[in-house]
């Protein structure tokens, strides 16, 4: 009886205008009786906030499920929760999405701090995870984002390969600090050396870290321009060429068009293939096709690998300039056979 | 005014050994040219050195009397003024390259010297041999990357002998201007000097080339004008 008389007070509040009155009215109801019915139907009228109006009506329906009214307005309630999570979570991407574009690499404090933020909240979607694993400096860090960003796209082979590169890169400092001083990244490549000094299994490479920590601190002071490994591997590709290419001129009589010979010219690509090949020894410590040849889990390169490289670059660069070599003394076995010097 | 060491240090610390290699290897080539008849030498010189009209012919040895004319010499002071050139000037520039990638820019520089005689003087038969187009190629590198360097130099004022250190710039370009005048007398008059002073100016014009064969840390350096 004590409880009709409280429903009844305030569905009359209720119906006067005096909602919040009603609403703390009915909260009180429910506390008191969770299996209320009537009460929780008037709280989906009353309650301002979706979430709570989502939870009435479940409350409801589990006291009723027949009630046809209390799922429509169930399902529009999450239909509307559906749209509006969707429009945040859209929200926060094309922040993130603006701000990762907007990263400075001398600025990158202030990202990091957005892209923690933008990760924080629940509507944090994978440009967010990107966004941070790109802003952050911390290793481990970077592998928790790459990690979520995994499961929003699972397929994503190129995070994989990014999150088994810094697993390599936790277990081998040595050559985490190979791979910033290729990007030009000292500090952290000094950062990277100190803690592989710091390793006992680096004990024998003692030596060799401080003369690369040297070289980087001395880089540093003198501010020198970092260099693109691109730069440098386009520049001593095409180096050898150029010998090639003018011992190939001298051969064919100056002119190529006046003597075509396509079995020579064929050799520049040989030798430009060789030279790139080289190169690639030479300046990059991690690269795609480190990982496409030798099947390494970080597109890192031992230095066995770059020694296979470098040698097969040269035997390619030296191979069309044998071909050039036979052909001349061909020449001049055919010219010299009568001169008696030996040939 | 003779060259006689560039004593900076090398930055990387590698041993000249292709340098030190081309001079040995000349030395030897000399030797054993003395060595031979003077008719088997005439043919050796005739055949391995480098002729354009041969050449423009597609006869003789081809491109190997490009490479073979550049390691024979004619004599004791031809080798000795081409070795000293490529001992003061050599050094730094192989340090800066690392010694294969100097060796290709070496034989480069001879070979451009040759192609640019083949091409001013396409009807030339006399055998052009020696070092020096080469040499002017690595002379002019060293223009390029140590711009500041300076020599050691000898000279005689009055018989006195006088060793001062002087900028590299003006001894580079004093041995560059001295060959201009001859190799136009000879291009526009046909005068014979005796002296490839086309081939010097051509193995000198390969030198534009170098920034291709520097090691990745000389290249960010000359990129960063901070020396090579």
């Amino acid at each position: 009886m004590w409880e009709d008389q409280r429903i009844q007070q305030a569905i009359l509040a209720a119906r006067a205008g005096r909602e919040l009155t009603a609403r703390d009215m009915f909260l009180d109801i429910v506390r008191d009786q969770p299996h209320n019915e009537t009460a929780w139907l008037w709280l989906i009228g009353l309650l301002d906030d979706p979430e709570d109006c989502i939870e009435a009506c479940e409350r409801a329906l589990m006291i009723n499920p027949g009630r046809a009214p209390v799922r429509e307005r169930l399902n529009q309630l999450l239909a509307e929760r559906e749209q509006r999570l969707a429009e945040e979570r859209a929200r926060a991407e094309e922040q993130a999405r603006t701000a990762r574009k907007a990263m400075k690499p001398d600025d990158r404090e202030s990202a990091l701090m957005l892209a923690r933020h933008l990760t924080a909240s629940q509507h944090a979607g994978p440009e967010a995870w990107r966004f941070l694993s790109e802003a952050s400096t911390d290793i481990n860090e970077q592998i928790g984002a790459l990690k979520k960003l995994l499961e929003f796209e699972p397929g994503n082979a190129r995070v994989k390969n990014k999150v088994r590169q810094l697993n390599h890169f936790i277990e081998d400092p040595f050559d985490l600090a190979s791979f910033y001083t290729e990007r030009g990244e000292r500090e952290k490549a000094i950062a990277a050396y100190q803690t592989a000094a710091m390793d006992p299994r680096f004990k024998k490479r003692w030596n060799e870290i401080y003369w690369k920590m040297a070289s980087l601190q001395r880089q540093r002071e003198e501010q020198i321009a970092h260099i693109p490994p691109l730069v440098s591997i386009a520049r001593l590709t095409f180096a050898p060429t150029l010998l090639y290419v003018a011992l190939t001129l001298v051969h064919v009589g100056v002119n190529p068009f006046a003597n075509p010979q396509p079995l020579l010219w064929s050799g520049f690509f040989v030798v430009l293939l060789g030279g790139f090949m080289n190169a690639l020894a030479v300046v990059r410590s991690h690269n795609k096709i480190w990982a496409v040849l030798f099947r390494t889990a970080a597109a890192h390169s031992t230095p066995a690998m770059r020694f296979i490289m470098a040698t097969g670059g040269w035997i390619l660069i030296a191979l069309p300039h044998i071909l050039l070599f036979l052909l001349a003394v061909m020449r001049i076995k055919d010219i010299g056979s009568g001169l008696e010097i030996g040939l | 005014m003779i060259p006689l060491n560039d004593d900076q240090p090398n930055r990387y610390g590698s041993i000249p050994f292709v340098t030190i290699s081309l001079i040995a290897l000349n030395t030897a080539i000399l030797f054993w040219e003395f060595s031979l008849p003077f008719d088997i030498l005439w043919k050796v010189i005739w055949f391995f050195g480098f002729r354009p009209s041969v050449i423009w012919a597609q006869e003789g040895a081809g491109m190997l009397s490009s490479i073979t004319a550049m390691f024979l010499h004619g004599g004791i002071a031809h080798l000795l003024g081409n070795m000293l050139f490529l001992w003061v000037f050599g050094r730094r520039v192989e340090d800066a390259c690392g010694p294969a990638r100097f060796l290709i820019f070496y034989l480069f520089a001879g070979v451009c010297a040759d192609l640019i005689t083949a091409i001013v003087q396409p009807h030339e038969s006399i055998p052009g041999i020696g070092a020096s187009g080469a040499i002017f190629g690595v002379m002019g590198a060293y223009l390029i990357l140590f711009p500041e360097g300076r020599i050691r130099t000898l000279w005689f004022i009055y018989f006195i002998p006088a060793w001062p250190h002087i900028r590299a710039v003006w001894f580079i370009f004093y041995y560059l201007i001295v060959q201009i005048p001859p190799a136009l007398d000879t291009y526009l008059n046909g005068v014979q000097y005796g002296i490839g002073y086309w081939a010097h100016l051509g193995g000198f014009s390969a030198c534009i080339f170098i920034l291709l064969f520097l090691r990745h840390e000389a290249f960010a350096r000359y990129m960063s004008n901070v020396g090579v």
